[in-house]
């Protein structure tokens, strides 16, 4: 079975040949590609990938043209073009600032563009600048035949919404500035429904959509306040996709941690592939048999403590127990919960993807 | 008009905030200090504590979720820096329960549960010294020195960067006053075990829980 019958049947709910392995929502850490050439001895990434079985590639939206002639490929721990504007001091096309921790193995936000900046004079990059999108649309000529492709659409409403406005500030703009938020949200939502048109007219097969609500037991925002601002444009931008592919991709919608309030209401509005579903924050057996035969689930490997602290025996076993837990009939892709972090052994990694070959096969 | 009872007013004022009727909450504390001759302490530990304390079990009991903490821990700052502190004297403010030093680990960036353990702390009325994120443990030492703290608490969220609180706790130890303060950790990648296996004093699952144990270290909840 080719990589992309494997997806195709599981993501519908019959049983592949084989569960189909992804990469994490974030593909591997720079730190982690050297770990996998050195302990598998291999150089072409490409390679890599083949070996370890991974079913799908990546596309995501890129800078623009104008953008770039004005910025740096900036390295760790960014790894993509930002203007420099200090020593260790970047910005990013939506006027966000960026700062990388001492060891520069994280980043994080320093400035946001619409804590000072009115939002009507606020100007959004170009969805539809076709040089964001050229090396994506190389990647699909490329490899479209062989894998299955999925698209980031970049940041969700919610984490763009906060990216520019600040937390605190986006948080309390929920509750006492909601004519702000409704405008915000919604220039968000036109500009995140060209960029899926943009890749639907490329002729990707996944749509990804991915706004962290969750942290580890419970959500950042409340479900109602979900429902007040989020589900409404979710619901639009989903039915738009769905409608202007002619229902030809899949809806995957990743958040972090713990959101199994709001599960229901993500099925009911066309979700169809769930990520990461962290072992730690909601139990994927109890959200396979719940809904599982509506929802894919992808990801669910431990990132917390499996891959990182659990030796190569305790990664066979979760992998095994996600197989048998939430493999029945398809609709599971494993994939580690997030991309592994620096320091996860590689072997535990590697075996992952290896045991998962061998193990997760569906009898005929 | 009915006058409402010192107690009616208090209730009042307890139930809007929890409404979330910001413009309204604030107008009734106006009222209660300047016309009803409510001392603005009296608000406070009658009115608005009690609300956080509702608003923090509600979260505990997942009934409210990390945006009403936030909103409401804002809030209750707000109501405090414009209408009742510029009514106390200086010696009204300075009673602390005692003084938390926090920081997000080394190499680690992730602020939101440490701010939200801040703000829930100071509402306590704890005095909070927040030494930001990615703090190495010189700067831990450094402002144990220096502010002669009660509890330094240390967040992370990564797997690969809580190993800097063992980092922290033996720094303190080979300064020699690692018995001069309490230790609390907390974030998404810390567990109750590992907290004990690095032998800190205390693990906070969440913001309210961090309270809670700062107040039992200190012996002043059981």
């Amino acid at each position: 079975m080719d990589h992309r019958e494997r997806v195709f049947k599981a993501v519908e709910h019959e049983e592949p040949d084989r569960v189909p392995l992804d990469q994490a929502m974030d593909p591997f850490r720079p730190d982690i590609w050297v770990g996998l050439e050195k302990y598998l001895d291999m150089k072409d990434r490409e390679a890599i990938l083949e070996y370890l079985g991974i079913d799908f590639r990546l596309v995501r939206v890129g800078v623009s043209e104008d953008f770039k002639k004005k910025a740096v490929f900036a390295g760790p721990p960014f790894e993509r073009y930002l203007k420099q504007l200090g020593e260790n001091l970047y910005e990013d096309e939506w006027g966000a600032h960026y700062e990388a921790t001492s060891d520069r193995l994280h980043w994080r936000y320093v400035y946001h563009p619409l804590s000072e900046i009115d939002i009507d004079s606020y100007e959004f990059p170009d969805p539809d600048d076709p040089s964001r999108y050229a090396k994506a649309k190389e990647i699909v000529k490329e490899k479209g035949d062989k894998y299955v492709i999925s698209a980031g659409t970049g940041m969700g409403l919610f984490e763009q919404a906060w990216a520019l406005r600040g937390f605190n500030r986006l948080m309390r703009d929920l509750y006492r500035n909601v004519n702000f938020v409704n405008k915000l949200l919604d220039r968000l939502l036109d500009y995140k429904i060209r960029v899926s048109k943009n890749f639907i007219d490329l002729g990707v097969d996944i749509i990804r959509l991915a706004d962290d609500f969750g942290m580890q037991t419970t959500m950042m925002i409340s479900p109602l306040i979900w429902k007040k601002f989020f589900k409404p444009r979710m619901e639009k931008l989903i039915y738009e996709i769905k409608s202007y592919s002619r229902n030809g991709v899949y809806i995957f919608f990743h958040s972090d941690g713990y959101i199994e309030p709001i599960i229901d209401d993500l099925v009911k509005i066309g979700v169809q592939i769930l990520n990461p579903i962290q072992p730690e924050c909601m139990d994927p057996a109890r959200i396979k048999q719940k809904w599982g035969d509506k929802l894919t689930l992808h990801g669910t490997i431990s990132v917390q403590r499996t891959l990182p602290f659990g030796t190569i025996e305790d990664v066979k076993k979760e992998v095994e127990k996600r197989f048998k837990e939430c493999g029945e009939n398809g609709g599971l892709i494993l994939a580690p919960a997030h991309a592994p972090q620096p320091g996860t052994p590689i072997e535990n990694i590697v075996t992952m993807y290896t045991y998962a070959k061998k193990y997760c096969i569906y009898k005929k | 008009m009915i006058s409402l009872s010192r107690k009616e007013i208090l209730e009042k004022i307890k139930n809007s905030f929890l409404e979330f009727e910001f413009d309204s909450t604030k107008e009734f504390v106006r009222k209660a200090i300047e016309d009803d001759g409510i001392d603005p302490l009296e608000v406070i530990e009658k009115a608005l504590r009690p609300a956080m304390d509702i608003v923090g079990k509600k979260f505990e009991e997942g009934e409210f979720f990390l945006s009403e903490l936030i909103v409401s821990g804002d809030f209750f700052k707000e109501i405090m820096n414009e209408v009742i502190l510029p009514k106390l004297g200086k010696g009204e403010i300075d009673k602390k329960l005692g003084v938390v030093v926090l920081g997000t680990v080394k190499g680690d960036l992730h602020d939101i549960g440490k701010n939200i353990v801040e703000t829930m702390l100071r509402i306590a009325g704890f005095e909070v010294i927040d030494l930001g994120v990615d703090v190495p443990p010189e700067k831990f030492i450094e402002a144990v020195k220096k502010y002669n703290p009660d509890i330094i608490g240390m967040s992370a969220l990564l797997t690969s960067t809580i190993g800097e609180m063992k980092n922290v706790i033996d720094a303190l130890e080979n300064e020699g006053i690692r018995d001069k303060v309490k230790v609390i950790v907390g974030g998404a990648a810390v567990t109750e075990k590992y907290a004990k296996e690095i032998g800190a004093d205390g693990y906070g699952r969440d913001a309210i829980d961090a309270v809670k144990i700062c107040k039992r270290l200190l012996g002043l909840e059981s």
